[in-house]
């Protein structure tokens, strides 16, 4: 089998100032991120010569959504690229990375600028609802939206009622996410919310479409997230620990429309992870941390057995009580805290966290022991993707 | 003792079958005008003349054996209640909460509609009820398949 994701490692990061309505311009933030993760790389913004992102400018989106497009970062930075790349459909926000391991391993381009940045919270002052204005709608989201399921919480709402149905999950269960999410949080000076929260503050707190609560919806935030994806053949010359490749996992095997997969189990994650595995000789017990996403907190889950932690349905057992995922677990979950209480940096941030682990540079949220493998998964529902990172080249 | 269970505010919520419920509009195309646009009194569904299939959401070609004569045909109307959620956040201004669902039909169990369920209290929603259609108007002349529990 070729695996071209396997020329390519992560050799930079960047992550810029992250919070609530921050007031910043999304440029302004992912050329913070940007000349961060050049700077950690060893490289100078002359030695860029790809730019990739998710989902790219100019995309009818809510505002805040998008970011800046991938030539207005090529402009500020007055890159000289061969290369550049934005896409919404595909292997979830991660596309962007994996579209850039394949320019590299492709030979179109040497060091590739990636990046994903929201300013969501400045921008959605209203609420994300007071930004459902568009009264037309067609392709596959007419089917969800017209008869009043109006947004991603009613859709993740009615696949978590029909997931406790199925297999008996319990909110005492599905609260453990949120709860681990808060208590790394608290260990992580980058994170929005970091307040107490008990499981007790989670079942009480205020209901948005049963039976998802407040602590199941993620925070919008500002901030951005960038990477820099170079060949291995440099990994000498980086200056921090290569963050090789191992696999990536990009698969859209069920139906489209929301309303239509075979079960709240066979969503895009399972089929993103079953390809993802499908590519390495690695095992889920070989992984050390677990960076996944949590846009709600039924995603979480369904990545835990999409992943093989465990096994279909089995997820709320897996995470009752809570010490399986804790930072000290047999799994430690989203050491960051999670978009859930970290901030909804949309996808990558996870992918930051899982180098951050790798690299032993987590401070007070680092994982202790061993640390050579990390998995992040983005996305849920319709779209998943997946990669599998070790510390050093393999 | 602690506080308030989150799922309380729901005690005692009943949903009503709304006049009408103004939400998005769907793009005029002929692959869906039957299903959008009919005359509210009997639910039709995209089915396949070479091996009977219902294929929904509706397209130009049948999803199990790619034949493409296929066209609406009327179904019983009658299904059963396969997820749920009382939609509280008035994610709209001046939104009262409601109950979109999910229904499989009865003539085959993997088409889903995404819908509401009315006509209900909250307390007696059970998924794997037997549900039944009612049509109430949404935006622009469009007809909305809502379901009920059969009584
Ligand atoms: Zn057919």
């Amino acid at each position: 089998m070729i695996r071209g994701e396997r020329d390519t490692y992560i050799r930079g990061i960047g992550q810029s100032q992250v919070g609530r309505r921050v007031g910043r311009s999304d440029l302004d933030l992912t050329v913070e991120a940007s000349l961060m993760a050049i700077e950690d790389a060893g490289l100078t913004p002359a030695d860029i010569d790809g730019v990739a992102t998710y989902p790219g400018g100019g995309l009818a989106a809510t505002p805040g959504f998008t970011g800046p497009g991938a030539p207005d970062v090529q402009d500020a930075l007055r890159l000289k690229v061969d290369w550049l790349s934005a896409n919404s459909e595909g292997g979830a926000q991660l596309s962007c990375l994996v579209n850039a391991c394949i320019a590299v391993s492709a030979g179109l381009a040497k060091n590739v600028l990636v990046y994903r940045t929201v300013t969501e919270s400045t921008n959605q002052i209203g609420g994300r609802g007071a930004a459902v204005s568009n009264p037309t709608v067609g392709s596959q989201m007419q089917w969800t939206l017209v008869p009043g399921a109006l947004a991603a919480p009613h859709w993740f709402a009615m696949m978590t009622n029909r997931y406790m149905t199925q297999y008996g999950l319990t909110r005492e269960q599905l609260g453990q996410i949120p709860v681990n999410a808060r208590r790394n949080a608290q260990l992580n000076p980058n994170a929005v919310y970091t307040d107490d929260m008990s499981l007790d503050d989670y079942l009480s707190a205020r209901l948005i479409t049963s039976p998802l609560c407040l602590y199941d919806c993620d925070v919008p935030c500002d901030g951005s997230t960038a990477f820099i994806v170079s060949h291995v053949d440099s990994a000498k010359d980086a200056k921090k620990t290569p963050v090789h490749v191992n696999a990536v996992g990009t698969a859209y095997r069920t139906r489209n429309s929301w309303d239509q997969y075979e079960s709240p189990t066979r969503t895009a994650v399972k089929y993103a992870a079953e390809m993802m595995w499908e590519r390495t000789d690695l095992r889920p017990a070989d992984v050390d941390v677990a960076e996944i996403y949590d846009g709600f907190s039924i995603i979480t889950l369904q990545w835990l057995e999409a992943l093989g932690f465990c096994g279909e349905g089995e997820g709320g057992s897996f995470v009752e009580g809570g010490k399986r995922i804790a930072l000290d677990g047999e799994i430690p979950v989203n050491t960051h805290g999670g978009q859930l209480s970290a901030g909804r940096l949309h996808g990558l941030g996870f992918v930051h966290e899982a180098v951050v682990q790798l690299r032993g540079e987590g401070g007070a949220r680092q994982k202790q022991g061993r640390h050579e493998v990390a998995v992040a998964g983005n996305g849920g529902g319709t779209f998943g993707g997946a990669m599998l990172l070790t510390a050093g080249v393999r | 003792m602690s506080a308030a269970r989150s799922e309380s505010v729901l005690e005692g919520l009943r949903f009503a079958i709304p006049d009408s419920f103004p939400s998005f509009t769907p793009i005029q195309s002929p692959d869906t005008d039957f299903y959008w646009r009919g005359d509210g009194t009997a639910l039709r569904m995209l089915t396949c003349n070479a091996c009977g299939k219902i294929t929904h959401p509706p397209g130009p070609v049948c999803g199990y054996c790619y034949s493409r004569d296929v066209a609406p045909k009327q179904v019983s109307g009658r299904g059963t209640l396969y997820a749920w959620t009382v939609n509280v956040q008035p994610f709209v201004p001046g939104l009262d909460p409601y109950c979109p669902a999910m229904v499989t039909l009865d003539e085959q169990d993997d088409v889903k509609i995404t819908t509401q369920l009315v006509d209900v209290n909250n307390d007696e929603i059970e998924v794997g009820m037997p549900v039944e259609v009612v049509f109430v108007n949404g935006s622009d002349g469009v007809k909305l398949p809502f379901f009920r529990p059969v009584r």
